[in-house]
């Protein structure tokens, strides 16, 4: 048991002290990483680029207008308009021959308001989906803006123009009161001559209400046509005003009125942008701070380089030992596979956690990422990413004849923990059964735990990260231990 | 080295077939009584091969290998480059198992080895096996872990780290690396590249030292040196097994075999090859009458044959013993009227030995080997 102890530390020393006389490979692995993600944060613009962007249309044009006002007020950014064309066509060669970004066609007014949807056309011609998608996402916001200007303006005109109908309505029911308190009293012919007037100024009313609401109606609106139809029926009532018995219809007039007083005053009173913009978002985020680009890629990035120097490592580290004939003098020496295994690995594990440590430091420390609210859970995360890497590694030395097909194979996982750990694409956009391919890599599952641990301010990390984690290092070691000897052999 | 000549007869015919007999590979400054070999110290050989065969694509390989290695001697592997040494020497270490034939070091088959056995090989490959980020001093201390003794800290008391210590310091001045101990292997010379090596694969003092082409590339001076290193380890009691495409260095072993294309040749001690290849010892007759005929010579009883002529009244004589031959050659010179006629032993170089051997083997009806020399006589006939 003590020679195989003093033979298992004879590789975790080798490794240490071979690596600490090689002090710029250790600054390399840790300031490497961290420059490129300090560059990256100089370089990065959290602003999406300005669009240089033409509109087509009449220059005095009212959506024009409403456009450039909608840009300016709401501080659009992202889209300049440098100019206004009048031939749409000449606008799109303009997009082709890239002296443009962006193309707006306006519809022309006489359009506007004829009870149909008008159309605005945003043509853009970038190769970029990010851009794209942020055109998409602009044009649908200031339409869906333009269309709500135009809905509070109408409300606005329709309230104007039914204002002064809120007097004469209430005339109106004080004639109807009076009217109401003759019955029994004056004779019929008296009675019925009132109640004739009486419907004949309510038609008028009505009409008037259908001129000013007409436009309120070819957008929508409800109330004008509520309240004209309310009055037209009021109306209806008193010119046929019945004999027998008047008062009950007289107490139906008034209640329709009442009604259509209630909705006009209700009209009248009503906030026209809230009416066209019934609700507004607030959105609240969870996170202790908001999460930029730079602060979402760092805990990314570290557990990326991970990964990468623990699988390059170990797959570099055995494979050079078959190069240099060391196999050959371990095979005959007493070592057994498993302690050569286990020193490396350990060697391979102390490097590691140094090379995070550094990393987190720095990563905190000038990128202002939060720290791990949990520590411990911190460290085992690190360590157990940093294992099941070693095990990949292992198993690269196990499959790589040569140096180079080392390095080639350790390239590719690094290739696929960008594509797949999350990094690059959101996990949940990737489907069954590719995404098994994402959660058999230890930077998936670091990069979740540290998502948790440090932007989440998560005290705990999930149980499947842990569980995911443990397979994958079990696995890896098990198939190195088991293909590792027939290599040697075989090299 | 030469051997004690009363130790050694002509050797008798043999059966091709058979398996060659153990070798008497005493030497002149052993201790030991005479004929009382440190073969027999252990009747079991500590190497032992019979119709051993591993090839591979291409025929490469060794085929009906038969081996008898004694414990306590210097066995030399002698072949061209490429000749199936290497394969030997990774049967012997257990890196390959035979496809044929019966292998055993230690009494147990290689390839089967456990830690018990393995502690007691020392290996030197052939290209270094060795950190060349790490000094020598650590690279030392490392190959020492592997075999146990403990790697730590010069201020970490205890009794096993220090004997440790002790053992890598004894190596190091063994091999005169002490000054460079701290040299990082990378910056250190050939020279003490190759001498680390070594140190490295005796560190832990094992029984039975295999050493793969362990001066190949290196100066002649350090070359002497090694061997020197070689001997006294032997003369310790250790085994070496030695492989070497310098065939000069034979003449340094106890027991030599022969390797090319895959077979060994013949294995036995340097002087029954040397013996074996030129038709017995050989005696260099000089004389200066011009008068004198030298062919007389073959008819004294000791004297074989007339090998070759090497210059004008210079010739190559093969006797049945070197001394005793030479002695009776110089009567014989002085009784024809030579005043200060001359007749020694002469110790051709093992590459004519090689070369002879190899020649018969691949063309046995041809010419013999000849020596590199003028071969005219006096009169201008030319002899064969």
């Amino acid at each position: 048991m003590r020679d195989q102890v003093i033979r298992t530390l004879a590789f975790v020393r080798r490794e240490m002290v071979s690596t600490l006389h090689q002090p710029r490979l250790l600054l390399t692995l840790i300031l490497g990483p961290f420059l490129v993600l300090f560059v990256f944060g100089l370089g990065y613009q959290r602003d999406f680029p300005t669009l240089d962007t033409v509109v087509v249309g009449s220059p005095d044009s009212q959506l024009l207008q409403r456009l450039n006002d909608f840009i300016a007020d709401a501080e659009v950014s992202g889209i300049e308009i440098i100019g206004t064309r009048d031939d749409r066509d000449a606008a799109l060669e303009e997009l082709k021959g890239d002296t443009v970004d962006l193309v707006v066609v306006l519809p022309p007014d006489d359009q506007i308001g004829t009870g149909e949807r008008a159309t605005v056309e945003v043509h853009q011609r970038s190769p970029d989906p990010v851009t794209s998608a942020q055109v998409n996402v602009a044009a649908e916001t200031a339409v869906a803006e333009i269309n709500d200007q135009v809905v509070a303006e109408v409300l606005r005109t329709v309230q104007d123009e039914t204002g002064g109908l809120t007097d004469d309505l209430s005339t109106a029911r004080d004639q109807l009161d009076q009217l109401r308190g003759r019955i029994g009293t004056d004779d019929g012919a008296t009675i019925q001559s009132s109640a004739a007037t009486l419907s004949e100024q309510l038609t008028t009313l009505a009409d008037r209400i259908e001129q000013g609401g007409g436009l309120a109606a070819a957008f929508g609106l409800e109330q004008p046509g509520e309240v004209q139809q309310d009055l037209r029926d009021a109306a209806d009532q008193l010119s046929a005003l019945s004999e027998s018995d008047p008062l009950a219809q007289v107490d139906e007039v008034a209640d329709m009125l009442a009604t259509a007083d209630e909705s006009l005053t209700l009209l009248q009173d009503a906030d026209a942008d809230v009416l066209a913009r019934p609700f507004q978002a607030e959105v609240y985020s969870f996170t202790p701070e908001v999460i930029t680009l730079d602060l979402f890629y760092a805990p990314g990035l570290l557990a990326l380089m991970l990964q990468h120097v623990a699988i390059t490592f170990a797959a570099l580290g055995l494979v050079r030992e078959r190069r240099q004939g060391t196999t050959d003098v371990l095979r005959v020496s007493p070592v057994g596979t498993g302690q050569r295994l286990a020193g490396t690995a350990a060697s391979h594990m102390v490097l590691g956690l140094v090379v995070a440590a550094a990393l987190t430091a720095l990563i905190i420390g000038v990128f202002g990422v939060p720290a791990p609210t949990n520590w411990v859970a911190f460290s085992g995360l690190v360590t157990l990413t940093l294992l099941a890497s070693v095990g990949y590694g292992f198993l690269i030395a196990a499959v790589a004849k040569t140096d180079s097909q080392a390095v080639q194979l350790s390239m590719l996982m690094l290739l696929t923990a960008i594509f797949f750990s999350g990094l690059f694409l959101p996990l949940a956009r990737i489907t069954a059964p590719v995404v098994w391919v994402s959660w058999a890599l230890p930077t998936t599952h670091a990069f979740v735990g540290m998502q948790e641990l440090m932007l989440l301010g998560d005290p705990n990390v999930s149980p499947f990260i842990w569980i995911g984690l443990s397979i994958i290092a079990v696995v890896g070691l098990v198939a190195a231990r088991l293909l590792l000897p027939w290599r040697d052999r075989h090299a | 080295m030469p051997d004690d000549p009363a130790t050694h007869a002509p050797p008798p015919e043999q059966d091709p077939s058979a398996p060659p007999p153990a070798p008497d590979v005493s030497r002149p400054d052993d201790p030991r009584p005479s004929g009382q070999s440190a073969a027999t110290d252990d009747a079991e050989p500590l190497v032992h091969a019979r119709d051993v065969q591993h090839l591979y694509k291409g025929d490469d390989g060794i085929r009906d290998l038969d081996l008898d290695v004694p414990r306590g001697c210097i066995f030399g592997l002698v072949g061209p480059s490429g000749s199936g040494k290497t394969t030997v020497v990774r049967l012997v270490l257990g890196l390959i198992r035979p496809q044929d034939g019966d292998l055993e070091v230690f009494g147990r088959t290689p390839a089967d080895f456990g830690p018990d056995e393995r502690v007691r090989i020392g290996f030197l490959p052939q290209e270094s096996a060795l950190d060349p980020d790490l000094s020598l001093r650590h690279n030392l201390n490392f190959m020492a872990s592997l075999y146990g003794l403990s790697w730590r800290s010069r201020w970490i008391p205890g009794k096993k780290s220090r004997a440790a210590r002790e053992r890598v310091a004894a190596v190091l001045d063994l091999l005169d690396l002490t000054e460079h101990q701290d040299t990082r292997m990378r910056d250190a010379s050939t020279g003490e590249q190759r001498r680390l090596a070594i140190a490295a694969a005796m560190v832990h003092d094992p029984e039975l030292l295999v050493l793969d082409e362990p001066t190949a590339g290196i100066d002649p001076i350090l070359r002497e040196q090694l061997w020197a290193h070689f001997t006294s380890l032997r003369d310790e009691g250790r085994t070496l097994f030695v492989t070497t495409q310098y065939v000069t260095e034979a003449d340094k072993c106890d027991l030599v075999g022969l390797v090319v294309d895959g077979e060994i040749l013949r294995v036995d001690t340097p002087r029954r090859l040397r013996r074996d290849a030129f038709g017995g010892d050989l005696v260099e007759v000089a004389w200066e009458s011009r008068g004198l005929d030298i062919t007389g010579v073959e008819q004294l009883a000791e004297v074989r044959q007339i090998h070759q002529w090497v210059g004008p009244r210079r010739v190559l004589v093969a006797v049945d013993d070197a001394n005793t031959g030479a002695a009776r050659i110089q009567d014989w010179l002085q009784e024809q009227g030579e005043g200060s006629p001359v007749a020694v032993p002469h110790n051709s170089s093992f590459d004519d030995v090689f070369v002879s051997l190899v020649t018969a083997h691949r063309d046995p009806d041809g010419a013999p080997h000849r020596l590199q020399a003028n071969a005219t006589s006096d009169t201008g006939v030319s002899h064969a």
